[in-house]
């Protein structure tokens, strides 16, 4: 309704505030001017009850009223003093202080106002009625003078209560608006402050914790994607370097032949490990903006492995390590491409890391509801420490030792990735200096309908 | 002038090796950390060229056990790029700090002004007598005329100027002229001063028996 909280609050607690104190009023008025017309009723009644006294029947029949004089000087006329009338059982008017008084039999006994007057009704003896009335205009100017009292009292405390609830509204919205100052403070520039709890009332101290918690993870989220970005540009730069110092040497000054070649084929090798890295980024980059679909065909997973394994012989055999196979047949459903670049990079990597001389033994089962993939060397292994991390970007386990082995560095997030595409699992146990076995799990595909 | 390389980048490790060697520099190549500081605790370089993402040890710890024990100005050649990185660097003790991408000729141009700074010589240009020695511009000039100069005679009077007045020892020669992977005899070193003598007139090295060769005394 209102854009402000503080307007809001103070709107409805002066709107329950005029009730409360309407109806409050309105209460003791009722019962105040209840209370005086009583009063003045149970006199009229008591005057009734001496007109009753006086009332006579004659021997004609006739009804004569005979009035002590204490009681006739109350009636004497005049606009503010008691009036009385009397009717015999036919109906017929036969008593009255005054002939201006003008009124109709009652027909029970009763009190009421009529006009600015009091009347008050009883059944006298002889089947006589009697109305006896008064003018109550002082005790109405009284009520009228109350009435003006409360509402002045009232608007007064009404007053005084919006004072009070402003300023209320104010004191219980002051966290929040400290809370606003320092959640606009911890802008990108500094996301290191916080909200100071210690400050904070109870039950805003939740949300003060939960917006400090919020921070917490957008600065780890920040962090990520500020050393994301450094390690990529890291990357990059040192072949780019090579690539630049390369070319800036072979141009100094004239090369024999066998120079420009050479200086050709390192450029080449610059090149080709920023390709390597690039592709790496921009995989990952589409999968994280899930612009990468993924094929869904039936994968003989048992010799894609096998293939891939024979395709690594080069390079094994390049580095002296005997590499086994032993794959079962095993169906899933998904991407033979990406697939088959998960299981390179889970192969490669066990090739580079394991000395010359040492195996890399690789197995495909097929299990009740999984196709299981093991690839387990005897390689360096992977420290303690660096365990959690192997399977972020760019995380290297010995920072230059690996890059020299070559690959970009995000082969494991790459592959990670993949087989968490394909609804599998990555894991690995490793024993440092004596190898390490990676185990990927995948579902195997549906049977073919029959 | 004798320079280290310390880079795991095998092949830019050799690119700046051959930039530096046609320039005059002997120079050294480590590629890891532990190698790289056992090179400069063996010698007594002019300056070493440190990467910092190193195998074994990082360049950091390199230079702090380096700074421990000499004043050899070091050049942090990275590819860390952040500020962080830079004071970091400087505060350990680091003389410069380049990043990767860079230009070979700015990177030498920097040495070189290091190896001067760090003899207390540091204007590239010396004068003696009508013979006036450019290092940057890597000229002799003898009467205002530039005088050919093989790269390891210019490297030798080069050498000797970064020490003018000061006696300077075979062995010092060695240690600053050649790399480890030359193998030279003493008296190669004997032929290149008289070489000098002969094209920079008679007096411009002076010969201590059995002690070594001072300039400009």
């Amino acid at each position: 309704m209102f854009r402000s909280i503080r307007t809001t609050l103070l709107f409805w607690y002066g709107l329950i505030f005029v009730l409360l104190l309407g109806a409050f009023g309105t209460t003791v008025y009722i019962r105040l001017s209840r209370s005086v017309f009583n009063a003045v009723d149970a006199k009229l009644e008591a005057y009734g009850q001496s007109l009753a006294a006086g009332l006579v029947e004659m021997d004609d029949g006739s009804i004569d009223l005979e009035l002590p004089k204490s009681i006739r000087l109350l009636f004497r006329r005049g606009d503010d003093l008691p009036y009385y009338a009397v009717w015999d059982a036919s109906g017929k008017l036969i008593h009255r202080s005054s002939p201006s008084v003008k009124a109709t039999r009652p027909t029970s006994a009763t009190s009421r106002s009529r006009g600015s007057a009091r009347e008050v009704a009883l059944a006298g003896p002889l089947g006589t009625w009697i109305l006896v009335g008064r003018t109550a205009k002082h005790e109405r100017e009284k009520l009228a003078e109350f009435l003006a009292a409360c509402l002045t009292a009232g608007a007064a405390f009404m007053l005084v209560a919006l004072l009070g609830g402003w300023f209320l509204a104010t004191r219980a919205l002051r966290p929040i608006a400290r809370m606003t100052e320092a959640a606009s403070a911890i802008g990108a520039k500094d996301l290191s402050r916080r909200i100071d709890v210690s400050q904070i009332e109870s039950e805003l101290g939740a949300l003060a914790r939960t917006l400090n918690e919020t921070f917490d993870r957008l600065q780890t989220a920040f962090d990520h994607q500020a050393r994301f970005t450094a390690d990529a540009s890291h990357e990059l730069r040192t072949p780019l370097s090579l690539v630049l110092s390369q070319a800036e040497l072979a141009l100094m000054k004239d090369r024999s032949p066998q120079e420009y070649r050479e200086a050709l084929q390192s450029v080449e090798r610059a090149g080709l490990r920023m390709k390597t890295v690039v592709e790496g980024l921009l995989t990952l980059a589409r999968a994280d903006a899930k612009q990468l679909t993924l094929a869904k065909e039936t994968v003989a997973f048992g010799s894609l492995v096998e293939d891939t394994a024979s395709l690594l012989g080069p390079l094994a055999s390049q580095r002296k390590v005997a590499v086994t196979v032993h794959a079962q047949p095993a169906a899933v459903e998904g991407d033979r491409d990406r697939l088959r670049d998960a299981v390179t990079n889970l192969l490669s990597n066990a090739v580079r890391y394991t000395a010359e001389g040492g195996r890399v033994e690789v197995t495909v089962s097929a299990e009740e509801r999984e196709a299981v993939l093991k690839v387990a060397d005897t390689g360096i292994g992977i420290p303690e420490k660096d365990r959690p991390h192997i399977f972020e970007r760019f995380y290297r386990v010995d920072q230059a030792r690996s890059r020299d082995k070559g690959g970009s560095g995000l082969g494991l997030a790459i592959t990670k990735w993949i087989v968490e595409a394909h609804r599998g699992t990555i894991s690995f146990t490793s024993r440092e200096g004596q190898g390490t076995t990676f185990t990927v799990r995948l579902p195997l595909a549906p049977p073919p309908a029959p | 002038m004798r320079v280290l390389i310390v880079e795991d980048e095998e092949d830019l490790a050799e690119t700046l090796r051959r930039a530096f060697v046609e320039d005059g520099f002997s120079v050294d190549v480590a590629h890891d950390g532990e190698s790289g500081l056992f090179n400069a605790q063996s010698w007594n370089y002019d300056a070493i060229v440190l990467d910092l993402m190193l195998p074994r040890l990082h360049g950091f710890d390199v230079l702090k056990k380096v700074r421990a024990k000499s004043t050899t100005p070091v050049l942090i050649l990275t590819a860390r790029d952040g500020l962080d990185d830079k004071l970091k660097g400087l505060n350990s003790g680091a003389d410069d700090y380049l990043t990767k991408p860079f230009q070979l000729t700015e990177l030498i141009a920097r040495v070189r002004a290091l190896v001067r700074r760090s003899a207390g010589k540091p204007s590239p240009r010396l004068k003696l007598g009508d013979v006036e020695i450019d290092s940057a511009a890597r000229v002799i000039r003898k009467k205002g005329k530039p005088v050919e100069l093989t790269p390891k005679e210019f490297a030798l009077a080069e050498f000797l100027a970064l020490h003018k007045g000061e006696l300077v020892t075979r062995t010092m020669i060695y240690d600053h002229l050649y790399d480890e992977n030359d193998d030279t005899f003493s008296n190669v070193v004997d032929v290149y001063v008289s070489n000098l003598r002969r094209k920079l007139g008679k007096g411009f090295i002076e010969t201590r028996r059995n002690q070594g060769y001072i300039l400009g005394v």
